[in-house]
């Protein structure tokens, strides 16, 4: 920096000041959107991904009530700041409270979905072809301060910031409300006991996050323009703020803000050549825009362990059915004759669907050991299918080799990016493969190097025996590998591995104070599922015959989550019907005779429904986390288990009654189906011969 | 030489002072107790010695080697194993698997001499839980839980086992069964520190019990020398009359 300074004189102290002004109009906005966050991370304990996409909609609703209906600057404010975010802010509320008592991964599946919906929803309210753009506040008048123009816009910015970390402070520490929000942190009965309603806490901890994320989102979107995707992502910025200060401190919170904004500045100020030490294609320009992701890479190297506590059996809401070799192998079959059949009748173009629909199953089969199996979670397989597609676009050529170089490559990029966040604990481990996600797309997929234009082309693979040229005979060939791989996690549930996998989601405390070395076991699990997603990624540009950049994006990642999640993420058929449902998305509205209707067309409209879809069934997640098939299997059991009791079953099984899980039930929860079940069994009793009227 | 040998461990979390200068030993063959009102510290200086909580000052040797920085899973292979109060089972699988994978654990120091079939089967028949193996964990009542935990925590073949409140959930005959049980392990050598609120078993099996109040040690000895101590007493037993019963 000096020896900028003193190459070119006077101008250099000018540009200085002004990149200094800059970046720390950047770390105002940056500190806004991250207190929200830290805020309702600590009141809730829920880490809402959703929280760009708010700030994205306050910009929205701000253009629209003061460019589009032109009422004033200040007005448009507080009727978005004041009265739409709390409001939005109840609802998300609502939305979230179901959240109690399921894991971390289905929490951050929530808040994800609600990401992808809003994103999803903009573009259908504010059409994307329109232009939109912000007007500064007091226009571009400025102020000379030391010689570098700030407009009253950056001022108002940096004031705003200011006031906003003196309010929080009074708030949390100055008033009965945030004492309460400070109690229901760290311990919710506790403060339930002493009075305190845990619900109104929570209910006003998401809407000052609200109103934080929209402030941020207003803040902004003067120089960012109203883009939806760029607006919700600058969340990424926030994270990474947030993370410095531990998703607790907000003093620390500030302080990442200010050095991410600063280098940011800096780094858009003064790198504006490629130096010419970078090998020809690669440009190290585009480390402008992933500073944000370097830095939460770095501030999670330096976060201490997480302290392995201990919790009680978990009787969480997730179940993981053990899978059966008899159920595996029908299934195997049942599924390469249906496809071998549908590749015969249906058209060129849906065949090509139905077989990306595969893929992404073999994609989200990935998610099956990691997330199901193994409670861990992560943002990014899609990423690591990209990393499969470019091994396969570029070695080997359309041998067998190239596969096994996608498996390895992934393989190895995932355990490398797991690393860092391995010993910490989930939210930690999600937040680093979505930052990963975007480095990779704004930093590695881009360099023309790699990828000289966005696709590159594949050669498809060549067996001895089998010509997967034709389209149709590629499908069968697709989904004879989701059976292969799919068999392959049905083995390794059945293994020690499986197993060792299970014990850790259940109790990690227990499975260190045993023996096991859980860093290893989960970066084992996050590189065989990396490989898997690696596998699907080759398999997906051998159908395509290109390897296509805007495939593997960091929003593509979201629906892959979603829909496995959707689908049921304990079981391989869950990620078989996660991957269909994603390819019938594309497919369905195809099929949908095409008229008008209110103003547009019917495709349109169901269009527009299942871009939404991916989002929506995400949120209700809460309510069912176990998934659909999972969830049809429970009805078709329970059918059969209506049925009258065997007179020899009416005795009770288990040596010891059941009593755990009943002591609790009906006291401080109301009882559920299984609890009224579990009653039966345990006093022998037969639904059906009371209903009849018949006692024993 | 003693197993273990803890010595002026202190533990605060923040104002509140968990445990002060605390120092206690086991030998092999013997059970040692600690007992202490709720809240004195006793799980605490458990997790101190598995390695969940890091004391903030202090030293943990084991077998002369101090541990002190050791990782949980690392003491765990030297032959640390424990139980939990608040039990920590994997409750998504079934007993037998709960024991397997405890066993299937690779060991970094040398190898078990019995597969982990055989241990599993071996341990379940010492706790005698052989019947509900293919029940969930998660169903278990609390009393055969504890069990199940012993026995996951023998397959690992300990040197020294912890037992955090074993023999809560257990009825009279039961707890009978168990004192004999305790009396039978510690008899292949295996060192035992033993948390539990049954006054009248501790005194029974233990030949050496140390006191916790409030994080502090206040009296250590034989069960005779501990009972008839004032500051025991005063701050655990009530009065004479109910620790004799």
């Amino acid at each position: 920096m000096l020896a900028v300074l003193a190459q070119t004189g006077a101008g250099a102290l000018e540009n200085f000041l002004t990149f200094t002004v800059f970046g720390v109009v950047l770390a105002s906005v940056y500190f806004i959107a991250a207190s929200g966050l830290v805020v309702t991370y600590t009141t809730t304990g829920i880490f809402n991904f959703a929280h760009g996409a708010v700030g994205m909609l306050g910009a929205f609703a701000y253009w629209q009530l003061h460019v589009r209906w032109e009422l004033p600057a200040l007005l448009s404010a507080l009727i978005v700041l004041g009265v739409l975010a709390p409001l939005f802010g109840f609802v998300l509320e609502r939305v979230m409270r179901g959240l109690e008592g399921v894991s971390t991964v289905t929490k951050v599946v929530v808040s994800i979905g609600l990401l992808f919906a809003l994103i999803k929803l903009a573009p259908i309210i504010w059409d994307p072809k329109g232009s939109y753009s912000v007007p500064a506040f007091f226009g571009t008048d400025k102020v000379d301060i030391f010689g570098a123009g700030v407009t009253y816009h950056q001022l108002i910015t940096i004031g705003v910031a200011a006031v906003v970390a003196l309010a929080l402070r009074w708030i949390l520490f100055g008033t009965r409300a945030g004492v309460s929000m400070r109690a229901v942190v760290d311990n919710r009965s506790l403060a339930q006991l002493t009075g305190t309603r845990p619900a109104r806490v929570s209910m006003m901890s998401w809407s000052l996050g609200s109103m934080l994320a929209a402030l941020s989102g207003i803040l902004i979107a003067e120089r960012l323009g109203l883009e939806a995707t760029a607006l919700t992502f600058l969340v990424v910025n926030a994270y990474a703020a947030a993370v410095v200060g531990r998703l607790s401190s907000l003093t620390l919170t500030a302080l990442g803000a200010v050095i991410l904004g600063l280098a940011q500045a800096y780094t858009q100020g003064y790198l504006q050549e490629n130096p010419s030490w970078m090998p020809e294609n690669w440009s190290l320009l585009a480390i402008r825009g992933v500073i944000p992701v370097l830095m939460l890479f770095a501030a999670l190297l330096l976060m201490p362990n997480a302290p392995l506590r201990t919790q009680g059996i978990q009787r969480s809401r997730e179940i993981v059915g053990r899978p059966t070799w008899r159920l595996a192998a029908i299934g195997s079959v049942v599924l390469v004759a249906i496809t071998a059949v549908v590749a015969l009748v249906v058209s060129d173009a849906d065949v090509l669907t139905i077989g990306m629909g595969l893929c992404f199953a073999i994609v989200m089969l990935s998610l099956v050991p990691l997330t199901g199996y193994g409670g861990q979670i992560s943002l990014a397989q899609m990423t690591f299918a990209g990393f499969g597609a470019y091994a396969v676009a570029t070695w080997f050529d359309g041998s067998v080799l190239g596969i096994v170089a996608a498996i390895l490559l992934a393989g190895a990029v995932g355990a490398i990016v797991a690393l860092p966040a391995l010993r910490l604990s989930g939210i930690y481990l999600a937040l680093a493969t979505l930052a990963f996600a975007f480095f990779t797309e704004k930093f590695i997929f881009n360099q023309r190097a790699l990828f000289p234009t966005t696709a590159k082309p594949v050669r498809r693979l060549e067996l001895p025996f089998v010509d997967l040229s034709s389209d149709r005979t590629y499908l069968v060939f697709l989904a004879v590998m989701f059976v292969l791989a799919g068999l392959l996690v049905v083995w390794l549930r059945l293994s020690p591995f499986g197993r060792r996998l299970q014990a850790m989601k259940d109790s990690p405390a227990a499975c260190a104070t045993l023996g096991m070395n859980l860093t290893r076991t989960k970066l084992q699990v996050f590189a065989l599922s990396a490989g898997i997603a690696g596998f699907g990624g080759a398999l997906m540009a051998g159908l395509q015959r290109a390897a296509d950049t805007n495939q593997f994006t960091a929003l593509q990642n979201l629906p892959i989550l979603l829909m496995a999640v959707v689908g049921g993420l304990t079981m391989v058929s869950g990620a078989l019907a996660g991957g269909l449902f994603l390819a019938s998305f594309t497919l369905v509205p195809r099929w949908i005779p095409d008229f008008d209707v209110l103003g547009t067309t019917s495709r349109a409209l169901v269009e527009d429904l299942f871009a939404l879809l991916p989002g929506l069934l995400g949120i209700t997640l809460g309510r069912n986390p176990n998934g659909a098939v999972a969830q049809i299997g429970a009805a078709l059991r329970e059918r059969k288990e209506r049925a009258a009791l065997d007179p020899a079953e009416r005795t009770s099984r288990l040596p010891v009654d059941p009593v755990a899980d009943l002591e609790s039930a009906g006291v401080d929860r109301p009882f559920t189906d299984e609890d009224v079940e579990l009653l039966d069994r345990v006093l022998a009793i037969d639904e059906a011969e009371v209903a009849a009227g018949v006692t024993a | 030489m003693s197993l273990l040998d803890v010595s002026g461990v202190t533990v605060r979390f923040g104002g509140h002072m968990a445990l002060h200068d605390v120092a206690l030993s086991v030998v092999p063959g013997r059970i040692v107790g600690l007992i202490g009102p709720n809240g004195a510290g006793k799980t605490t200086m458990f997790n101190v010695i598995t390695g969940l909580q890091e004391p903030t000052t202090g030293k943990v040797a084991f077998n002369g080697i101090d541990i002190t920085g050791f990782k949980p899973h690392d003491r765990a292979q030297r032959g640390i194993a424990r139980t939990f109060q608040r039990l920590e089972l994997f409750g998504s699988l079934t007993v037998e698997e709960n024991l397997l994978v405890a066993g299937e654990v690779r060991r970094t120091f040398g190898e078990h001499s019995a597969s982990a079939a055989d241990r599993t089967t071996e341990a379940m028949a010492t706790v005698g839980i052989e019947h509900p193996a293919d029940i969930r964990a998660d169903n278990l009542s609390t009393g055969q839980a504890r069990l199940v935990e012993l026995a996951r925590a023998l397959v690992t073949r300990p040197k020294l086992l912890l037992l955090d409140e074993p023999a809560s959930g257990l009825d009279a005959d039961e707890t009978t069964t168990f004192a004999a049980l305790l009396q039978r392990l510690v008899r292949s050598g295996i060192g035992i520190l033993l948390v539990e609120h049954d006054v009248p078993l501790v005194m029974s099996v233990c030949t050496h019990i140390h006191v916790l109040d409030f994080g502090e040690l206040i009296a250590r000895g034989t069960p005779d020398e501990v009972q008839r101590d004032p500051r025991v007493i005063e701050a655990y037993l009530g009065t004479p009359a109910e620790a004799a019963s």
